[in-house]
């Protein structure tokens, strides 16, 4: 009963998730006498993996590797920055409709080209085009502000002028509900037909044509969709940041994105999530011990993780069920 | 009116004359082999039917209607399958999940993005009928790549007849087969509905004249007989460039 519930309407939803969410629910009250610097570094999280997570419908699922996927990102948060600060518009419906639009042209004209493609050209394609708008970012200063960036985001207003969102828990609560709104949207789609057929063009592309899909159609799909999804957490960042620069949308980001995806456990959703979180924490506990030569070391570690720990987190995780239901055998 | 026609196909690789004005029908139902030696053109000339490849002059139809350089995913939904000589499968998919796949692609309900696979009842229903005729019913949750190799080339032809196909070009279905499997494989092939067309290029003489109504021999890219599988084994000059060599 609660089962053929949970297959329904939750779209097989594991347990496990609805607990997480009540974890994330109740950790700012937990945290906000002890560790009161928790809350931001949890939305930051939250945020980031929206973006690793439509990163992973790409490199997980359709098996497009795309290392320009921050272009996305920079299209919400700059659609929401210069709302905010050049039209005094800071409206969070306002902002999505518009990060919406403008990734959906992004990635159809991105998708057309870079989708002839595959491998290593999808990627310097997508690399190019994630550079050539953060040069537009750079070079286009009375609208983007150049270099310095775009300071003076407001906080969202939700739906109604004037009910602005505070930052600090309010904002938690904001994001924590679009970054479970976006993971059940994903979830969903993964284990639709849709998200299957991704799968099955991952693992062979002539087979899938040959059984009648258009498959060029359905990684175009899956490419703006993933370029939607990280629209919206560049909403949220630029909201949260109070802040954009072209140094946020680079190859950097890009970059270090794929690795909290890898780092997780890619085409497993929840890995990026977890990627994402382990990245941000081991990143903020190492730069303040060892200020300077953190990154040394986040690097070092990255090497060995992909190196020995195949399938991230997540990997790792199923591996040490497996030995434990072999053990009990 | 025949199910499939080609008119006068060539087909030349950088100055190789890999098909020479072949002409060929296959009437609904009708089951034709085609055999030859190895490099006659027989790939070929299958890449040529399901659209893999463009041919340099002539034309194809599939009931009557011209279809010449179509993409392979048109040619499916016209009613066209076809299996590959190598395995070609999702080999770290459940075998049901590959056959899933076409059952999908076949009843058009691949782009929905939302509604969860499970929740679509009439593609499970016939996944099931697929996987049972195949003999796979069993293995139907282990991952592809874990089956035999008898097996995988049984997947193989599932995948194809899930778009429940007028026409079904077979490319050499029993190779690399183990005695036992080679004749589960005749069997199912066998099994198949009478109103299938099928085409079907093989090396093993046994298999051919235990499927095939007619049989077309090929010869450096030429027809050099066709008809009944008797008349073929009695003709002198296949004799000589074909199962000649066989004996």
């Amino acid at each position: 009963m609660a089962d053929e519930f949970a297959r329904r309407w939750l779209g097989g939803l594991h347990p496990v998730y609805f607990v997480t969410l009540a974890l994330l629910v109740v950790f700012p009250f937990a945290t906000v006498e002890i560790f009161p610097f928790g809350i931001s570094l949890a939305t930051s999280i939250l945020v980031l993996s929206i973006f690793t997570m439509s990163l992973d419908l790409l490199l997980g699922y359709a098996g497009l590797p795309s290392f320009g996927h921050a272009a996305f990102l920079g299209l919400g948060a700059y659609g929401t920055a210069i709302f905010s600060v050049r039209l005094g518009m800071s409206n969070l419906g306002v902002s999505l409709l518009v990060a919406i639009a403008l990734a959906s042209v992004g990635s159809i004209v991105l998708g057309l080209l870079a989708l002839r493609t595959s491998g290593v050209y999808f990627l310097m394609l997508t690399l190019a085009f994630a550079q050539m708008l953060s040069a537009v970012a750079e070079k286009w200063g009375p609208v983007t502000g150049g270099t310095n960036g775009l300071p003076g985001v407001k906080s969202p207003e939700l739906f109604l002028p004037g009910l602005a969102v505070p930052r600090g828990i309010p904002f938690y609560f904001l994001t924590l509900t679009i970054t479970a709104l976006c993971f059940f949207l994903m979830f969903r789609l993964i284990h639709s037909p849709f998200g299957r057929s991704l799968i099955g063009i991952h693992q062979n592309e002539p087979r899938m044509r040959a059984i009648g899909y258009n498959t060029r159609l359905y990684k175009l799909g899956a490419f703006w969709a993933a370029g939607v999804f990280a629209s919206i957490a560049g909403v949220l960042y630029a909201y949260f940041n109070q802040f954009i620069s072209p140094s946020d949308i680079g190859f950097a980001v890009s970059g270090t994105a794929v690795l909290m995806v890898l780092l997780g456990g890619e085409a497993t959703l929840i890995g990026p999530l977890l990627g994402t979180a382990a990245y941000v924490v081991i990143q903020n506990v190492l730069s303040s011990m060892f200020t300077g030569r953190w990154q040394l070391i986040l690097g070092a570690l990255f090497v060995v993780f992909v190196l020995f720990v195949r399938g991230g987190i997540v990997g790792m995780w199923a591996r040490l069920g497996a030995l434990r239901t072999r053990a009990a055998a | 009116m025949p199910l499939l026609s080609l008119h006068n196909i060539c087909k030349n690789f950088a100055g190789l004359q890999a098909l020479q004005h072949v002409s060929l029908s296959v009437e609904p139902g009708e089951r034709l082999a085609i055999i030859g030696p190895n490099g006659a053109g027989k790939t070929t000339l299958f890449n040529v039917i399901s659209g893999e490849l463009l041919p340099s002059s002539g034309a194809v139809h599939l009931a009557e209607r011209p279809v010449t350089g179509l993409t392979p995913e048109r040619m499916f939904r016209l009613g066209l399958a076809r299996t590959f000589q190598k395995n070609s499968l999702f080999l770290d998919l459940a075998t049901q999940e590959n056959v899933r796949l076409a059952v999908q692609a076949h009843r058009r309900e691949g782009h929905h993005w939302f509604r969860p696979w499970w929740a679509f009842a009439d593609v499970t229903t016939r996944t099931r009928e697929v996987l049972e005729r195949a003999g796979l019913w069993g293995r139907r949750l282990d991952l592809a790549k874990t089956l035999s190799y008898g097996e995988q080339r049984q997947l193989e032809m599932a995948i194809a007849l899930a778009g429940e196909p007028k026409l079904l070009l077979l490319d050499e279905p029993t190779a690399g087969m183990s005695l036992a499997e080679t004749t589960s494989s005749i069997e199912i092939i066998r099994s198949l509905p009478r109103e299938l067309a099928l085409l079907i290029i093989e090396h093993d003489m046994d298999t051919v004249f235990a499927l095939a109504d007619r049989i077309t021999v090929l010869d450096h890219g030429q027809v050099i007989a066709n008809g009944p599988p008797d008349e073929v084994r009695r003709d002198p000059q296949v004799r000589a460039v074909y199962l000649g060599e066989q004996a």
